[in-house]
């Protein structure tokens, strides 16, 4: 599925800080693109206006599957920076809401929740609740969450932040890894996630100042 | 990936959600679940205090509750009388019980075996046994206050002779057997207390006419009274037996006014309160599944299953401590059921009106909600 972006401005409601100032990018179907930038200079916000997370002020941001545009907030499933999980259910339980959102089964969700966990290095954990798994663990279990849903898009915000380099290319293998079956945008400051990203989007003073092509 | 995407949330996984969410919920579930069965079994002070209503109002009933003693206009100062056979008539009337025509005299009389305890003698009309809760007999009967039986030692189905005297210089004329029946008087008031009843067919008028209606039918009856008992055209005069000044409760309106009446709406609200409260701190549950697609009607569904099986577990815990609670503390068991239930389905009825409430209001920013943990 397509990404297409076109002059998206966004102020603060609080204060007159213009943070995107007319970003304009188009990323290819079944690519994975990074976006990087100096803390404060938007990218989680430009993440959460392709989500609808937030209202759109001016600009657009659409979704085509070929020529047909999908709504992007049903389209997307997410990673966010902060992890939100379901503390009294287990990780199954927890990923299986990612799958049941795509209309799955009970029996196929569980084993698409078995499968993601798996994906992300969490095999044996399943029953476990998410209240007593660690920081890094329950950043895995949001991203077999977001992996389970099945969804086109994946927009992820930070979703190695609290994963060591052996995990983190784990995570990101399952993740981009499936070249061509999904889009996934990812927010990160880490040079080596950018690096293995098709596309990379760096974010400066508002606006797009490099498209670079790994 | 050009598949299309399904954003199916059904009511029924919907309500799955819900339900395994109470069931995973730990403390919060048993929090809630307390909760529920606390102010369910509160109901039980409200079966205490019908209770003691209930018990008060027989207390009321027996003294001379419900009751009017119906005199004629004074005109003149004059005391009209009353239709005597009119008065005995008005029992037929719904919301009346029983009423009986009372003619005061000097008469006077004594048992034939006891020829010195005299007694004052009234003649009444035949509803009078029904008013005293005595019954017929085929010779006929005498009805002798308690009073009376204390002070001759008589028993209730003793076959007597009366001595009687049309007044205290008249001489005695012995009427036939007749069977004793003996009733508290109380109703009647203390004058009568050691008096001796006599039915008698009062087809003309009399000096007082008994009524005996219940809470409900009180104030109809006592506008009604003075038409059907007018004498000459003059409206007759309902008195109550007893003034509420007698007892320190109106038990004509008693069970409405009970305060502990409305207990349910502030039990409902606190329940509320807590959901609400539940729900503030899950604000990033919600927004997780909105993310993924789950719109409000599946919300409530996941919501409200979540309630249903708290509340209901909690309810009939309650329900139970409740009635145990209200029969152990001295409640009688038709209020402790009849309260208690009617107390728990009004609280957790109300509760569930906020919780759907709750669950129907717009989640406001996802971005924030999945922020603030």
């Amino acid at each position: 599925m397509r990404l297409i972006a076109s002059g998206v401005t966004y102020t603060y409601p609080r204060g007159d800080h213009q943070v995107l100032a007319g970003v304009d990018f188009e990323i290819p179907a079944g690519t994975s693109a990074a976006i990087i930038g100096p803390s404060g200079s938007g990218k989680t916000t430009l993440l959460s206006l392709m989500g609808h997370l937030l209202p759109m002020q001016a600009g657009s941001i659409h979704a085509l599957d070929g020529e047909r545009e999908v709504s992007l907030q049903e389209a997307a499933s997410w990673v966010l920076q902060t992890v939100s999980l379901l503390p009294d259910r287990t990780a199954l339980d927890n990923v299986a809401v990612g799958a049941f959102s795509d209309g799955a089964s009970r029996p196929d969700a569980v084993a698409r929740s078995r499968e993601s966990l798996a994906s992300v290095g969490l095999a044996g954990r399943e029953y476990e609740p998410a209240r007593i798994l660690s920081g890094g663990e329950a950043q895995r279990v949001a991203i077999a969450r977001a992996l389970a849903s099945r969804r086109p898009i994946i927009l992820a915000d930070e979703p190695t932040g609290q994963l060591d380099a052996k995990t983190s290319a784990t995570v990101l293998e399952a993740m981009i890894g499936a070249h061509g079956e999904r889009t996934v945008v990812i927010v990160t400051h880490d040079p080596e996630v950018a690096e293995r990203c098709d596309v990379v989007l760096e974010l400066r003073d508002g606006v797009i100042h490099e498209k670079a092509h790994a | 990936m050009s598949r299309g995407t399904r954003r199916v949330w059904p009511l029924g996984l919907s309500a799955r959600e819900g339900v395994a969410t109470a069931r995973n919920g730990r403390w919060t579930s048993l929090l809630l679940m307390v909760a529920v069965a606390w102010t369910v079994a509160a109901g039980a002070a409200d079966a205490l205090s019908v209770t003691n209503l209930v018990e008060g109002e027989r207390a009321w009933i027996d003294a001379g509750g419900y009751v009017f003693v119906v005199t004629g206009a004074r005109t003149d100062q004059q005391q009209n009388p009353i239709p005597a056979d009119v008065c005995d008539r008005l029992a037929a009337i719904d919301g009346i019980d029983a009423s009986f025509a009372l003619t005061r005299g000097d008469a006077n009389g004594s048992l034939s075996y006891i020829p010195g305890g005299r007694a004052s003698i009234y003649s009444v009309s035949a509803g009078a046994a029904t008013f005293l809760g005595v019954s017929q007999a085929t010779n006929g009967i005498v009805i002798g206050t308690l009073g009376f039986a204390n002070r001759t030692g008589a028993h209730d189905g003793d076959v007597v002779r009366i001595m009687q005297r049309a007044s205290y210089t008249a001489p005695a004329a012995q009427s036939d057997p007749l069977t004793l029946r003996i009733a508290d008087s109380t109703v009647m008031g203390e004058e009568y207390d050691g008096a001796m009843l006599m039915p008698a067919r009062l087809t003309g008028t009399a000096d007082q006419c008994y009524v005996r209606t219940d809470a409900a039918h009180h104030s109809a009856v006592e506008a009604a009274l003075p038409s059907y008992l007018a004498y000459n055209g003059l409206p007759a005069i309902p008195n109550p037996r007893l003034f509420e000044s007698d007892f320190t409760v109106d038990y004509t309106h008693a069970y409405e006014d009970r305060p502990l009446r409305w207990l349910w709406v502030p039990c409902a609200a606190l329940l509320g309160l807590l959901w609400a409260m539940l729900q503030w701190f899950r604000r990033s549950h919600v927004a997780i599944y909105a993310t993924f697609g789950m719109r409000a009607p599946s919300r409530l569904t996941m919501q409200a299953s979540e309630w249903g099986v708290l509340a209901g577990l909690g309810l009939l815990w309650g329900w139970a401590i409740g009635v145990v609670g209200a029969v152990a503390l001295g409640a009688r068991v038709t209020q402790a059921l009849t309260q208690v239930t009617a107390h728990a389905l009004l609280v957790v009825l109300g509760a569930s009106v906020i919780v759907a409430l709750l669950g129907l209001r717009p989640t406001g920013t996802l971005l924030n909600a999945l922020k603030d943990r």
